[in-house]
Protein backbone atom coordinates (compact mmCIF):
# COMPACT_ATOMS: atom_id res chain seq x y z
CA UNK A 1 0.00 0.00 0.00
CA UNK A 2 1.07 3.01 -1.19
CA UNK A 3 0.73 6.57 1.68
CA UNK A 4 1.13 9.98 0.74
CA UNK A 5 2.10 12.14 3.76
CA UNK A 6 2.54 15.95 3.34
CA UNK A 7 5.73 17.26 5.07
CA UNK A 8 7.46 20.43 6.10
CA UNK A 9 10.74 18.90 5.19
CA UNK A 10 12.13 16.15 3.41
CA UNK A 11 13.12 13.66 6.13
CA UNK A 12 11.23 10.87 7.93
CA UNK A 13 11.01 13.08 11.35
CA UNK A 14 9.80 15.96 9.47
CA UNK A 15 6.12 17.61 10.80
CA UNK A 16 3.31 16.66 8.75
CA UNK A 17 1.79 19.76 6.77
CA UNK A 18 -0.91 21.58 7.39
CA UNK A 19 -1.41 22.30 3.50
CA UNK A 20 -1.70 19.82 0.64
CA UNK A 21 -1.41 22.04 -2.19
CA UNK A 22 1.18 24.48 -1.07
CA UNK A 23 3.38 21.74 1.44
CA UNK A 24 6.85 21.74 0.27
CA UNK A 25 7.48 17.61 0.67
CA UNK A 26 5.71 14.40 0.05
CA UNK A 27 6.58 11.82 1.90
CA UNK A 28 5.98 8.21 -0.17
CA UNK A 29 6.00 6.07 2.43
CA UNK A 30 5.30 1.79 1.41
CA UNK A 31 3.58 -0.59 3.65
CA UNK A 32 3.37 -4.35 3.51
CA UNK A 33 1.64 -6.35 6.06
CA UNK A 34 1.37 -3.57 8.50
CA UNK A 35 4.98 -2.60 8.27
CA UNK A 36 6.90 0.25 6.71
CA UNK A 37 8.84 -1.44 3.58
CA UNK A 38 10.33 1.64 1.88
CA UNK A 39 9.59 5.80 1.85
CA UNK A 40 11.42 8.53 0.37
CA UNK A 41 10.64 12.36 -0.33
CA UNK A 42 8.93 13.94 -3.23
CA UNK A 43 9.42 17.55 -3.87
CA UNK A 44 6.22 19.66 -4.11
CA UNK A 45 7.00 21.27 -7.52
CA UNK A 46 3.63 22.57 -7.97
CA UNK A 47 4.36 24.93 -5.35
CA UNK A 48 6.14 27.36 -7.72
CA UNK A 49 2.69 27.75 -9.72
CA UNK A 50 0.70 30.98 -9.12
CA UNK A 51 -2.99 29.48 -8.94
CA UNK A 52 -4.13 25.75 -9.26
CA UNK A 53 -1.42 24.53 -6.55
CA UNK A 54 -3.94 22.34 -5.33
CA UNK A 55 -5.31 20.13 -8.27
CA UNK A 56 -1.49 20.19 -9.74
CA UNK A 57 -0.14 18.48 -6.71
CA UNK A 58 -3.22 15.81 -6.73
CA UNK A 59 -2.52 15.22 -10.03
CA UNK A 60 1.40 14.88 -8.57
CA UNK A 61 0.35 12.50 -6.22
CA UNK A 62 -2.52 10.64 -8.17
CA UNK A 63 0.20 9.80 -10.71
CA UNK A 64 2.26 7.54 -8.18
CA UNK A 65 -0.70 5.65 -7.43
CA UNK A 66 -1.38 6.75 -4.18
CA UNK A 67 -3.98 4.65 -1.67
CA UNK A 68 -4.32 7.02 0.82
CA UNK A 69 -3.20 10.78 2.04
CA UNK A 70 -2.64 11.72 5.50
CA UNK A 71 -2.45 15.69 5.72
CA UNK A 72 -2.79 17.93 8.44
CA UNK A 73 -5.43 20.17 5.75
CA UNK A 74 -6.58 19.78 2.22
CA UNK A 75 -8.02 22.65 0.35
CA UNK A 76 -11.69 21.92 -1.32
CA UNK A 77 -10.34 21.03 -4.69
CA UNK A 78 -8.04 18.79 -4.23
CA UNK A 79 -10.21 17.30 -1.67
CA UNK A 80 -12.87 16.60 -4.55
CA UNK A 81 -10.00 15.13 -7.07
CA UNK A 82 -9.67 12.40 -4.79
CA UNK A 83 -12.99 12.18 -3.70
CA UNK A 84 -13.61 11.20 -7.36
CA UNK A 85 -10.50 8.82 -7.71
CA UNK A 86 -11.12 6.82 -4.69
CA UNK A 87 -8.41 7.74 -2.70
CA UNK A 88 -8.93 8.03 0.87
CA UNK A 89 -7.54 11.42 3.08
CA UNK A 90 -6.93 11.20 6.79
CA UNK A 91 -6.02 13.89 9.00
CA UNK A 92 -2.69 13.63 11.14
CA UNK A 93 -0.50 15.99 13.24
CA UNK A 94 3.24 15.13 14.50
CA UNK A 95 5.64 13.71 12.84
CA UNK A 96 5.42 11.81 9.09
CA UNK A 97 6.97 8.02 10.67
CA UNK A 98 4.56 8.73 13.95
CA UNK A 99 1.30 9.55 12.05
CA UNK A 100 2.21 6.56 9.65
CA UNK A 101 2.45 3.97 12.63
CA UNK A 102 -1.06 5.68 13.72
CA UNK A 103 -2.33 5.23 10.49
CA UNK A 104 -1.21 1.17 10.88
CA UNK A 105 -2.50 1.53 14.12
CA UNK A 106 -6.00 2.31 12.95
CA UNK A 107 -6.19 5.54 15.25
CA UNK A 108 -6.50 8.19 12.54
CA UNK A 109 -9.70 9.95 11.94
CA UNK A 110 -10.58 9.86 8.02
CA UNK A 111 -11.64 13.07 6.49
CA UNK A 112 -15.38 13.57 5.17
CA UNK A 113 -14.81 16.97 3.41
CA UNK A 114 -12.11 19.41 2.95
CA UNK A 115 -11.79 21.10 6.37
CA UNK A 116 -12.40 24.75 5.13
CA UNK A 117 -14.52 26.58 7.39
CA UNK A 118 -18.51 27.04 6.71
CA UNK A 119 -19.45 30.11 6.70
CA UNK A 120 -22.70 31.34 8.05
CA UNK A 121 -22.63 35.08 6.36
CA UNK A 122 -25.66 34.84 3.82
CA UNK B 1 -29.11 55.30 -27.24
CA UNK B 2 -25.56 55.61 -25.97
CA UNK B 3 -23.73 54.07 -23.41
CA UNK B 4 -21.48 55.83 -20.98
CA UNK B 5 -19.04 53.83 -18.49
CA UNK B 6 -18.30 55.44 -14.75
CA UNK B 7 -14.67 54.28 -14.01
CA UNK B 8 -11.87 55.86 -11.94
CA UNK B 9 -8.97 52.98 -11.15
CA UNK B 10 -8.91 53.56 -7.72
CA UNK B 11 -11.33 52.39 -5.00
CA UNK B 12 -13.64 54.71 -3.10
CA UNK B 13 -12.94 58.29 -5.33
CA UNK B 14 -16.89 58.08 -5.29
CA UNK B 15 -17.85 55.72 -8.83
CA UNK B 16 -21.11 54.88 -7.31
CA UNK B 17 -21.75 58.00 -5.92
CA UNK B 18 -21.34 59.77 -9.22
CA UNK B 19 -22.89 57.20 -10.92
CA UNK B 20 -26.33 57.29 -9.40
CA UNK B 21 -26.53 60.75 -8.99
CA UNK B 22 -25.97 61.49 -12.61
CA UNK B 23 -28.34 58.45 -13.44
CA UNK B 24 -31.17 60.25 -11.24
CA UNK B 25 -30.19 64.45 -12.71
CA UNK B 26 -30.03 62.39 -16.60
CA UNK B 27 -33.67 61.05 -16.05
CA UNK B 28 -35.39 64.28 -15.46
CA UNK B 29 -35.79 64.28 -19.48
CA UNK B 30 -34.63 60.93 -20.59
CA UNK B 31 -34.83 57.11 -20.16
CA UNK B 32 -31.82 55.87 -18.36
CA UNK B 33 -30.77 52.42 -17.29
CA UNK B 34 -28.08 51.82 -14.97
CA UNK B 35 -26.23 48.75 -15.21
CA UNK B 36 -23.62 47.87 -12.33
CA UNK B 37 -21.20 46.18 -13.08
CA UNK B 38 -19.28 45.69 -10.12
CA UNK B 39 -20.39 42.10 -10.56
CA UNK B 40 -17.82 41.07 -7.68
CA UNK B 41 -19.41 43.62 -5.39
CA UNK B 42 -22.30 45.15 -6.93
CA UNK B 43 -23.92 47.81 -4.61
CA UNK B 44 -26.02 50.62 -6.23
CA UNK B 45 -29.50 48.64 -5.23
CA UNK B 46 -28.44 49.92 -1.55
CA UNK B 47 -27.68 53.57 -3.31
CA UNK B 48 -30.97 53.41 -4.93
CA UNK B 49 -32.80 51.40 -1.58
CA UNK B 50 -33.90 48.89 -4.56
CA UNK B 51 -34.96 45.24 -2.93
CA UNK B 52 -33.88 43.37 -6.58
CA UNK B 53 -35.54 41.24 -8.47
CA UNK B 54 -33.97 38.13 -10.33
CA UNK B 55 -34.47 38.55 -13.89
CA UNK B 56 -32.04 35.12 -14.97
CA UNK B 57 -29.26 33.21 -14.03
CA UNK B 58 -26.03 33.18 -16.00
CA UNK B 59 -24.21 30.16 -17.20
CA UNK B 60 -20.29 29.13 -18.51
CA UNK B 61 -19.96 26.02 -20.10
CA UNK B 62 -18.26 22.94 -18.43
CA UNK B 63 -17.27 20.04 -19.88
CA UNK B 64 -19.16 16.66 -19.25
CA UNK B 65 -17.73 12.77 -19.60
CA UNK B 66 -19.52 10.06 -20.77
CA UNK B 67 -16.63 7.68 -19.30
CA UNK B 68 -18.60 4.44 -20.89
CA UNK B 69 -16.56 5.86 -23.85
CA UNK B 70 -13.46 7.28 -21.94
CA UNK B 71 -10.35 5.47 -23.21
CA UNK B 72 -8.10 7.02 -20.33
CA UNK B 73 -5.56 8.56 -22.87
CA UNK B 74 -5.19 11.64 -20.79
CA UNK B 75 -5.14 14.02 -23.58
CA UNK B 76 -8.35 16.18 -21.76
CA UNK B 77 -5.94 17.03 -18.74
CA UNK B 78 -3.14 17.82 -20.89
CA UNK B 79 -4.22 20.58 -22.76
CA UNK B 80 -6.37 22.24 -19.63
CA UNK B 81 -4.39 25.39 -19.19
CA UNK B 82 -6.51 26.14 -15.87
CA UNK B 83 -5.54 22.59 -13.93
CA UNK B 84 -9.32 21.60 -13.67
CA UNK B 85 -9.05 18.31 -15.24
CA UNK B 86 -6.62 15.01 -12.95
CA UNK B 87 -6.11 12.37 -14.98
CA UNK B 88 -4.55 9.00 -13.62
CA UNK B 89 -3.72 6.39 -16.00
CA UNK B 90 -6.51 3.56 -15.68
CA UNK B 91 -9.03 5.85 -13.58
CA UNK B 92 -11.83 7.96 -15.21
CA UNK B 93 -10.19 12.08 -15.17
CA UNK B 94 -11.18 14.21 -12.34
CA UNK B 95 -12.62 17.56 -12.96
CA UNK B 96 -12.65 20.24 -10.42
CA UNK B 97 -15.93 22.60 -11.79
CA UNK B 98 -14.98 25.42 -9.87
CA UNK B 99 -11.59 26.37 -11.57
CA UNK B 100 -13.18 25.92 -15.36
CA UNK B 101 -13.14 28.64 -17.61
CA UNK B 102 -15.12 26.86 -19.89
CA UNK B 103 -12.46 27.11 -22.96
CA UNK B 104 -13.73 23.63 -24.06
CA UNK B 105 -10.24 22.99 -25.38
CA UNK B 106 -11.01 19.34 -23.54
CA UNK B 107 -13.94 18.61 -26.06
CA UNK B 108 -11.67 19.40 -29.04
CA UNK B 109 -8.88 17.24 -27.82
CA UNK B 110 -10.84 14.24 -26.75
CA UNK B 111 -9.85 11.52 -29.72
CA UNK B 112 -12.83 9.56 -28.64
CA UNK B 113 -15.61 12.35 -28.20
CA UNK B 114 -16.35 11.06 -24.78
CA UNK B 115 -16.45 15.22 -23.70
CA UNK B 116 -19.94 16.77 -24.25
CA UNK B 117 -20.29 20.55 -23.43
CA UNK B 118 -22.56 21.11 -20.25
CA UNK B 119 -22.90 24.08 -17.93
CA UNK B 120 -22.64 25.59 -14.43
CA UNK B 121 -24.09 28.62 -13.35
CA UNK B 122 -21.68 32.02 -12.49
CA UNK B 123 -24.09 34.00 -11.08
CA UNK B 124 -27.50 35.98 -11.34
CA UNK B 125 -28.45 39.40 -13.04
CA UNK B 126 -30.99 41.39 -11.20
CA UNK B 127 -33.32 44.33 -11.65
CA UNK B 128 -35.00 47.29 -10.30
CA UNK B 129 -36.82 50.22 -10.55
CA UNK B 130 -36.33 53.38 -8.25
CA UNK B 131 -36.29 57.20 -8.91
CA UNK B 132 -37.14 57.33 -12.50
CA UNK B 133 -34.26 55.10 -13.06
CA UNK B 134 -34.07 51.17 -14.31
CA UNK B 135 -31.19 49.51 -12.51
CA UNK B 136 -29.49 46.30 -13.75
CA UNK B 137 -27.10 44.43 -11.69
CA UNK B 138 -25.07 41.72 -12.00
CA UNK B 139 -23.76 39.30 -9.41
CA UNK B 140 -20.75 36.80 -9.87
CA UNK B 141 -20.92 33.51 -7.62
CA UNK B 142 -18.74 33.59 -5.52
CA UNK B 143 -16.04 31.55 -6.02
CA UNK B 144 -16.23 32.11 -9.46
CA UNK B 145 -13.47 33.40 -11.72
CA UNK B 146 -15.44 34.51 -14.46
CA UNK B 147 -15.90 38.62 -13.50
CA UNK B 148 -14.98 39.61 -17.05
CA UNK B 149 -17.76 37.21 -18.42
CA UNK B 150 -20.39 38.43 -16.26
CA UNK B 151 -19.91 41.77 -16.74
CA UNK B 152 -20.06 41.18 -20.56
CA UNK B 153 -23.49 39.42 -20.03
CA UNK B 154 -24.75 42.69 -17.17
CA UNK B 155 -23.77 44.83 -20.20
CA UNK B 156 -25.42 42.48 -22.93
CA UNK B 157 -28.77 41.79 -20.63
CA UNK B 158 -28.89 45.83 -20.38
CA UNK B 159 -28.71 46.54 -24.39
CA UNK B 160 -31.27 44.57 -24.65
CA UNK B 161 -33.32 45.62 -22.06
CA UNK B 162 -32.43 49.39 -23.30
CA UNK B 163 -33.12 48.85 -27.23
CA UNK B 164 -36.57 46.70 -26.17
CA UNK B 165 -37.80 49.90 -24.29
CA UNK B 166 -36.57 53.10 -26.16
CA UNK B 167 -34.24 54.16 -23.32
CA UNK B 168 -32.02 57.18 -24.22
CA UNK B 169 -28.77 56.24 -22.06
CA UNK B 170 -26.97 53.29 -20.47
CA UNK B 171 -24.81 54.06 -17.61
CA UNK B 172 -22.22 51.68 -16.39
CA UNK B 173 -20.89 51.51 -13.15
CA UNK B 174 -17.38 49.95 -13.42
CA UNK B 175 -15.96 48.04 -10.41
CA UNK B 176 -12.59 49.68 -9.39
CA UNK B 177 -9.55 48.49 -11.07
CA UNK B 178 -7.93 48.03 -14.46
CA UNK B 179 -8.28 44.81 -14.43
CA UNK B 180 -10.71 41.69 -17.21
CA UNK B 181 -14.22 43.43 -15.90
CA UNK B 182 -13.05 47.06 -16.19
CA UNK B 183 -11.63 46.56 -19.36
CA UNK B 184 -15.26 44.44 -20.40
CA UNK B 185 -17.20 47.84 -18.48
CA UNK B 186 -15.64 50.11 -20.82
CA UNK B 187 -14.96 48.43 -24.13
CA UNK B 188 -17.78 49.41 -26.86
CA UNK B 189 -18.77 52.85 -24.98
CA UNK B 190 -19.35 55.72 -26.50
CA UNK B 191 -18.22 57.44 -23.59
CA UNK B 192 -15.37 57.09 -20.32
CA UNK B 193 -16.33 59.48 -17.31
CA UNK B 194 -13.60 58.63 -14.63
CA UNK B 195 -14.49 59.80 -11.01
CA UNK B 196 -11.05 60.58 -9.46
CA UNK B 197 -10.11 62.41 -6.06
CA UNK B 198 -6.55 64.20 -5.15
CA UNK B 199 -4.82 61.66 -3.87
CA UNK B 200 -1.36 60.84 -5.37
CA UNK B 201 -3.00 56.43 -5.44
CA UNK B 202 -5.67 57.86 -6.85
CA UNK B 203 -4.08 59.58 -10.38
CA UNK B 204 -1.63 56.95 -10.26
CA UNK B 205 -4.48 55.00 -10.64
CA UNK B 206 -6.51 57.62 -12.78
CA UNK B 207 -3.50 57.09 -15.93
CA UNK B 208 -3.78 53.58 -16.21
CA UNK B 209 -7.21 53.15 -16.66
CA UNK B 210 -7.30 56.02 -19.16
CA UNK B 211 -4.87 54.38 -20.94
CA UNK B 212 -7.35 51.86 -21.92
CA UNK B 213 -10.11 54.48 -22.67
CA UNK B 214 -7.37 55.46 -24.84
CA UNK B 215 -6.61 51.55 -26.13
CA UNK B 216 -10.02 51.36 -27.40
CA UNK B 217 -10.41 55.21 -28.60
CA UNK B 218 -13.01 55.92 -26.51
CA UNK B 219 -13.83 60.19 -25.86
CA UNK B 220 -13.21 60.54 -22.25
CA UNK B 221 -13.32 63.26 -19.34
CA UNK B 222 -12.49 63.16 -15.85
CA UNK B 223 -14.48 63.98 -12.78
CA UNK B 224 -12.54 65.20 -9.22
CA UNK B 225 -14.44 64.49 -6.16
CA UNK B 226 -13.70 65.44 -3.08
CA UNK B 227 -11.79 68.19 -5.20
CA UNK B 228 -11.35 70.54 -2.03
CA UNK B 229 -10.01 67.97 -0.10
CA UNK B 230 -6.47 68.91 -1.40
CA UNK B 231 -6.75 71.79 -3.61
CA UNK B 232 -3.08 71.85 -4.63
CA UNK B 233 -3.03 67.99 -5.62
CA UNK B 234 -6.58 69.08 -7.44
CA UNK B 235 -4.68 70.90 -9.12
CA UNK B 236 -1.70 69.05 -10.31
CA UNK B 237 -4.66 66.55 -11.86
CA UNK B 238 -6.24 69.33 -13.69
CA UNK B 239 -2.66 70.17 -14.61
CA UNK B 240 -2.18 66.88 -15.81
CA UNK B 241 -5.53 66.76 -18.06
CA UNK B 242 -4.77 69.92 -19.64
CA UNK B 243 -1.48 68.68 -20.57
CA UNK B 244 -3.65 65.38 -21.78
CA UNK B 245 -6.19 67.40 -23.73
CA UNK B 246 -8.37 65.75 -21.28
CA UNK B 247 -11.52 67.17 -20.69
CA UNK B 248 -11.81 67.88 -16.80
CA UNK B 249 -16.22 66.98 -17.04
CA UNK B 250 -16.71 68.17 -13.09
CA UNK B 251 -15.29 69.16 -10.01
CA UNK B 252 -17.11 68.28 -6.82
CA UNK B 253 -16.35 69.50 -3.61
CA UNK B 254 -16.65 67.21 -0.22
CA UNK B 255 -19.13 66.95 1.70
CA UNK B 256 -20.67 64.87 5.07
CA UNK B 257 -23.74 64.98 3.35
CA UNK B 258 -22.26 62.24 0.50
CA UNK B 259 -21.61 59.80 3.41
CA UNK B 260 -24.56 60.55 4.93
CA UNK B 261 -26.76 59.34 2.30
CA UNK B 262 -25.28 56.16 1.47
CA UNK B 263 -25.55 55.47 5.00
CA UNK B 264 -29.67 56.32 4.33
CA UNK B 265 -29.33 54.55 1.28
CA UNK B 266 -30.21 57.27 -1.21
CA UNK B 267 -28.35 59.52 -4.19
CA UNK B 268 -26.98 62.42 -2.88
CA UNK B 269 -29.21 64.44 -5.06
CA UNK B 270 -32.20 62.65 -4.06
CA UNK B 271 -31.06 63.10 -0.04
CA UNK B 272 -30.34 66.57 -0.77
CA UNK B 273 -31.76 68.67 -4.07
CA UNK B 274 -29.00 71.50 -3.58
CA UNK B 275 -26.22 69.25 -4.97
CA UNK B 276 -28.67 68.77 -8.47
CA UNK B 277 -26.94 71.79 -9.98
CA UNK B 278 -23.61 70.31 -9.69
CA UNK B 279 -24.52 66.91 -11.22
CA UNK B 280 -26.93 68.94 -14.29
CA UNK B 281 -23.62 70.55 -15.24
CA UNK B 282 -21.55 67.37 -15.29
CA UNK B 283 -24.12 65.32 -17.21
CA UNK B 284 -24.73 68.08 -19.34
CA UNK B 285 -21.03 68.17 -19.78
CA UNK B 286 -20.92 64.55 -20.74
CA UNK B 287 -24.20 64.77 -23.17
CA UNK B 288 -22.89 66.97 -24.94
CA UNK B 289 -19.73 65.47 -26.22
CA UNK B 290 -21.75 62.20 -27.13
Amino acid sequence: MKIVVTASGPDADSVVDEKFGRCPYFILVEIEDKKITNWKSIENTSIKQKTGAGTTAAQLVADIGVNKIITGNIGPRAFDVFRQLGVDIYEGNGTVMEVVQEFIDGKLHMLEDAKCPKSRIS
Amino acid sequence: MKTIAITGGKGGTGKSTVASSLAVVMSSNKKILLADADVDCPNDHLIFSVKRKKLIDVYQPVPKWDFSKCIHCGKCAEVCKQNAIVAVKGKNPAFVQELCIGCKACIVACPVGAITESRKKIGVIYTGDNYGVHLVSGELKLGELASGEMVVETRSISLDIAKKNEFDIILTDSAAGIGCPVIASIQGSDFVAAVTEPTPSALHDLKRVLYIADHFKIPKGIIINKSDLDKRFARKIEGFARKHEIPIIGKIPYKQDFVTSTIKMKPVVVFDKGYRDNFIDIANNILRRL
